[in-house]
Order: C-alpha cells, then structure tokens, then sequence
C-alpha cells in the first residue's frame, strides 16, 4: 500500500475524508499540504511527487516567512523550507 | 427506556439527583459545547478559526476567519461570544492590540470589539473569565499587566492590575470567581503561578508554582480545577499539571499528552480539557483529550483544519462559566427572557428626561437610551416584555402624560396617552397584558388611593381599575403573572407605613391587604421575580433595609439584607426575575448614582452593579423581564 502527498483544500469547511494526516502550510488561499490515507488514489489539488517537489512548491508562497529563533523568541529566522519539505515528506508510505 | 447520558455529553434524559449534583459539583456539561481554535503561525500568519465538539470525537471544521491573522495572542469568552485578544501578525508595525469576535451560534468571520490598553499585545496569552468579565494579560507591552474587557458588550479593555511577575508566554486557567496565571518567558523561564479575583480589580497574589519553571503552556479549566498543558523549558513537555483554583499551593502531576508540545491551545468544557495545535518541533493539527476531573493521559480527539502554532483558543463551557461552582446556588432561569432595564426621568435637582439603560444580567453603568417626551421626576413605571411606559410625575407641576418605549430599541419616548388624574409619587405595576399605578399625590395635601391601567399593547388612555386599601403617596408596586403589590408609603398628614395591599390584574376591583413590610417607610424600590418580592431602601428616616415577601401567598414581610448604602431608590427598582437592580436615590444628604443588585431567589446584601449616568432622584426603572412577565 501507499499514499500521496498532495495539495488540496477543505471541502464545505471539512477535512476531506480522504486526507490522513494535513493541513501544513496553507497559503493565503488555505491550500495546504497533507498525506493521504493509505491506499487512497486521491491527488486533490496536485500530487507533491518528490521531497523535492515539495520544497519547489513551498518556495513558491513561503520565501518571506519567518519564524521565531529557537535560540532567541525576541528574534526570527528565515523559514526553512527544506526542513519543513524533509517534514512533509517523512508521512510518505511507499 | 430512558437514556441516562454521559456527563460529558448532556443530551438525553438525566435522573435529577445526577443534574443537582453535576451541577451542585461543578462538572454540569454544556450540551454542543463548541471549542474555537483561531490563528497563529503556519508558519506564514492565519485567520483561520476552526472548530470542534467537546462531547464527541472527530476533526474539527472550519468556523470562519479572525479579522486579523495572527500569532501569539489569547482566546476568552462567556456562553454566547468567543473574543480574541492582542497578537503579532506579517506587516510592520507586527505588533497588535486588536479585540475581536464571533459568535458561538454563528459560524463567520470575527468582528472588531475594541483594543488592549497597550499597542503591543504581542503574547498575550495568559486568560480567563467568567460570564460577566474575561481577563487577559497584556503581552509585551507591558509584560506585567492584566487587562479585563466585559464579554457582553464590545469596547476597549480597562487595566485590571498586574502579575507578581513580568514575563510573556503566559498559560490562563479560570473558575467563574479566580483567574489564576502560570508560566512565564521573563526572559528565563518562570514556575511562578500567581492569581486574581475577577470580581475586583488589582495586582496578583502568589498562588504557588508549577512543577517546573517553563513558558508557553496552555492552560485549561473545569471549574475547580485548573490543568496547565505542556511547555517548554527549554525542553519541549508533554506534562499535564493540575491545581485546585479555589485554594493555593503547588501544581501536581496530572498525565502526560501524546506529543511534547510548546505554546499550545488549551480549551475546555466542565469535563474534558483539549491540547490542540502547537510547535511539537513544527506547527501541528493535534487534539488531544484528557479528562480534568479524574486526571490522567491525554488520548487523540481528532486533527485540526490547518496545522499551526501560537493559535488562541476559546469554548463556551470552560471553567469561569459554570455556575456551580463551589457549591453555590445554580442561578434561576431567567423565563422572561428579557433583560434590559431602563430608567426613566429623574431630578438631580435638574428635572430630566433623560432614559438610561443596564442590562441586568451584566454589571455596569447605565448608558443612554433617549429621552422621555417631558422632563419629569416622581413618575411610575409600567412595562411588559416589549414596551416600557412611564406614567405622570411632577415637571414640575404635575401631569397624567404616560409616554413608552420599544424597550429592545434604543431611542426616544413616545406619546401614548393620559391617565385618569393628573398625579406623582405613585406606585406602578405590570403584567404583559396590563400597567397599573396607584396611589399618590394629585396636589398639595392631597393624596390619592386611585389605581388605573392601561392595556399596554394598546396605545390610549388609562381607565379606573379600583382603590388602594389606605390613601397615600411614595409608595411602591411589584408584580407576580397574577398579582399587583402596592407596599409602603407615606399617608399625609402622618407617616411612613408598613402597609401593603394587592390587587389581582385580571379582575378590576379594590385592594386588599397583603400584609406589612418589616419597617414602615416611604420611597422605597422594588424588584420581583415570578413569586418573590423585595423591597429596598427608603425612608424611615433613610434606610438600607430590603425585605420580601412571596407574591402568591399574604402574609408579612421576611429581612433579606441590606442595601450597600442607605439611600431611597424611589420607583427606581426592576429585575429580570433572577436578579433585582435598585439604582440612585437620595442618601438623606445628596441624590446617589449607586446601582445595587440582589439574586432574589436567595438572601443577602446587596452587591455594588455601577453607576447611573448622573446622580439622580425619583427615576422610574422598567424592564422587559420582571417578575410579572413570566410564569403565568
């Protein structure tokens, strides 16, 4: 079995029943990223079919965000997409 | 056969035994109890609110958008509103000290409700509340200091005092009568856990302290016991620690939640207390559940629409709003409904028109409703649950002009007719079908034992109903569904009097004697619930005395307490049913602008409400859920 990582958004204000695992880092939109349920053959918005791929689309919308430094919550660093896409991607079933 | 629900989950059939002490314990659920979680860091800025059931399991679904997204900011609340306060969000200057809301019965967006006392809100986080008064700690701006608003209207907030400690990243847990404040990034780490009464205003008492010294835990309540949710120290925890708000001393170990989990959203009903979102090493969708009552792990509840961070959070079941709390008395349902009362006319010694407004639930200063259509003083009130009406009164000759109001619609008098005499200083009473007054003066050395009425859905002229037992003026009406009571007075040439006699609405015909109230006096103010009449105040000479009677049977007048401060709320008494107001007054010195109020189901003292616009004299208070207008 496996599942997907996709694109999608919630349907009448729902999770879809099809998503596992969701809701990452919507953009102005609410287009977030979330894994399917295993076995499912939803793609929703758009299949992320890499970790790659998912980071690309993260720096579509996500190249001002920044977050609190770890070291100093008076202080903000840039968001690190490659780790939020290494995140996404570790809920892959292959 | 009957269903005996979950006490976490009220529909079905309860066994009374098991409501009362629910209730008596403070663990009443509240059936559908609805737990917002609104904004925070995705990481990029949201104003998404989502929503979930408290009493059953599931994911949550989407209720509407903040009208700022936002991070780093609190949720408060009574039964009807969920208010969020303060944060930081995307564009310069970042920091915010934006209030809104929505409404729990209505999915949407928030709407502006006013501002914090200090332009940075940013981690203002520490809240609490009860259903008259949510507190907030105020964020960066200023790191020690708590802020109150009054969840029933919308305006800015008022600086209520400080913490014993400054810091931000503040966790909240409430009871209806204590918010007691944990945690803290100062910037170290803090355990301190200090405490306020929401009743009064002013700094922080230590209460006790956490576990361990930390920041960003989310707090949650029952009504006794207050539960803090992971944190971060600088080690991310799953713990749950708990303490009893009523009392003071250190938190204890409760359970631990699924994840180790920093700045999450604590929510609540009387039973079930929720994590939900927060930074487990990124932003997360988790609930999770644990029961405040027995303690324990925490067990997965469901997801979340978004993934996030710093998010606030509300419910209209948390621990500030069950009135159960501490073994006090479950209030009455109010079966009028209405809750609004307004005061009519007045002298201070400037004769008035003014009508001025409370809603009687709530405590606070009357606002302006209008004005009458004549400036007059010593008139009677009449109202049912849509109209107010105010009959005669000195201008300062006196008058049978009988003027009203819609009392849901603020704005000026109306004409509505004349009564049979012109006269003031006289009693009023109503029920929704009929107003009465009674008694009074028509002139110099003359009163009256005349009673009339007016259909109060009809607009026109009163008519004759009948005669008091004994002739006199300054004496005061309260109201059962069934029966009108005229008690006290001042029979002239003489004195104050004790007496007090009714009539019943519903059959035109002279009064009969009821019985005496506990000191004989004169101007004096009344307030009703559908069985119960209190009368307050007046002057014997002044006095703070309030005594009742129970409206369906005769019989003499029982003490019930005292006013605040003895003074003659002449005319200027009303009530929702539940709870009765006495406003203004002369203390035997000055007119007062002092508003009182009592439960009327029980007895005791008086409690200060706020204050009249002005200080005033011979108002005429009405409402549109007195004791005449329910049961029946």
């Amino acid at each position: 079995m496996a599942n997907k990582i996709v694109k999608y958004q919630l349907e009448g204000g729902t999770i879809p029943t099809w998503i596992e695992d969701g809701g990452y880092y919507p953009d102005t939109n609410e287009v977030m990223i979330g894994a399917t349920v295993d076995g499912s053959s939803e793609t929703g918005l758009g299949e992320l079919v890499s970790e790659s791929a998912v980071e690309t689309y993260l720096d579509t919308y996500t190249s001002t965000w920044t977050e609190e430094d770890p070291n100093d919550p008076n202080a903000t660093v840039p968001f690190d997409q490659a780790q939020a896409a290494s995140y996404i991607w570790s809920k892959k079933i292959d | 056969m009957a269903n005996y629900p979950q006490l976490d989950n009220s529909s079905g059939v309860w066994n009374l035994r098991e409501v009362y002490d629910a209730v008596m314990g403070g663990y009443w659920p509240n059936a559908n109890s609805n737990a917002l979680v609104a904004g925070g860091f995705t990481p990029g800025y949201t104003a998404v609110i989502g929503q979930f059931n408290m009493s059953s399991s599931g994911n949550a679904t989407s209720f509407g958008d903040l009208s700022l997204a936002r991070g780093e900011f609190g949720g408060m609340g009574n039964f009807t509103r969920g208010i969020f306060g303060g944060g930081v969000y995307a564009t310069s200057p970042n920091v915010t000290d934006t209030i809104d809301y929505v409404t729990f019965s209505t999915e949407g967006n928030a709407a502006d409700f006013g501002n914090l006392t200090n332009s940075n809100g940013q981690r203002a986080t520490g809240t609490g509340g009860n259903a008259t008064r949510s507190l907030i700690t105020i964020g960066a701006g200023d790191s020690n200091g708590i802020d109150y608003i009054t969840p029933t209207s919308v305006g800015n907030a008022t600086f209520f005092g400080d913490r014993t400690v400054s810091g931000t990243y503040v966790g909240g847990v409430t009871s209806p009568t204590r918010v007691c404040f944990g945690g803290a990034f100062t910037p170290s780490v803090s355990n301190i856990i200090d405490f306020v009464e929401i009743a009064t205003t002013g700094n922080a008492v230590d209460f006790g302290d956490l576990t361990v010294a930390l920041r960003g835990a989310g707090g949650c309540s029952s009504s006794t016991r207050g539960v803090f949710m992971g944190g971060l120290t600088p080690t991310f925890l799953t713990d749950l620690q708990y303490i009893t708000i009523a009392s003071q001393g250190n938190a204890t170990d409760f359970g631990d939640l699924n994840t180790a989990v920093r700045d999450t959203a604590g929510v609540s009903n009387s039973v079930n207390g929720f994590a939900s979102s927060g930074d487990t090493g990124s932003p997360d969708n988790f609930i999770d559940k644990f029961v405040i009552t027995s303690g324990g792990n925490a067990v997965d509840w469901g997801d979340l629409t978004i993934a996030t961070k710093n998010a606030a959070s509300t419910s209209n079941a948390h621990g500030g709003l069950n009135d159960g709390y501490q073994g006090t008395r479950p209030l009455p349902f109010n079966e009028a409904g209405g809750d609004r009362g307004i005061f009519g006319g007045g002298a201070n010694p400037t004769i008035l028109t003014t009508l001025q407004y409370v809603t009687i639930s709530s405590t606070g200063n009357a606002q302006e409703f209008g004005d009458l259509t004549l400036a007059r003083y010593g008139l009677s009130p009449m109202s049912n649950a849509t109209r107010g009406l105010w009959f005669g009164g000195l201008t300062p000759t006196t008058t049978n002009v009988i003027d009203y109001v819609t009392i849901s619609t603020q704005g000026n008098a109306a004409d509505f007719g004349d009564g049979t005499q012109s006269k003031q200083i006289a009693a009023g009473a109503s029920n929704n079908t009929r107003g009465l007054t009674a008694g009074g003066r028509v002139s110099s050395n003359y009163d009256t034992d005349v009673i009339d009425y007016v259909t109060i859905s009809t607009i026109g002229n009163a008519a004759d109903f009948g005669n008091l037992s004994v002739q006199r003026q300054n004496l005061v009406g309260s109201q059962s569904n069934s029966r009108a009571v005229f008690a006290g007075g001042y029979a002239s040439p003489g004195a104050g009097t004790n007496v007090i006699d009714y009539v019943t609405f519903s059959t035109i015909g002279n009064a009969t004697d009821f019985g005496d109230l506990t000191v004989a006096r004169y101007v004096l103010g009344g307030a009703s619930s559908s069985t119960r009449a209190t009368f307050a105040g007046g002057a014997t000479p002044t006095t703070n005395v309030i005594d009742y009677i129970t409206i369906p049977s005769t019989g003499n007048a029982t003490d019930f307490g005292d006013l605040t401060t003895a003074r003659q709320p002449y005319n200027m008494g009303t009530s929702n049913s539940v709870r009765g107001i006495f406003g203004g007054g002369y203390n035997g010195a000055a007119d007062t602008n002092t508003i009182d109020y009592i439960t009327i189901a029980s007895t005791g003292n008086a409690v200060d409400f706020g204050d009249m616009i002005t200080i005033i004299d011979k108002a005429a208070a009405v409402s549109n859920g007195h004791g005449g207008l329910t049961g029946g």
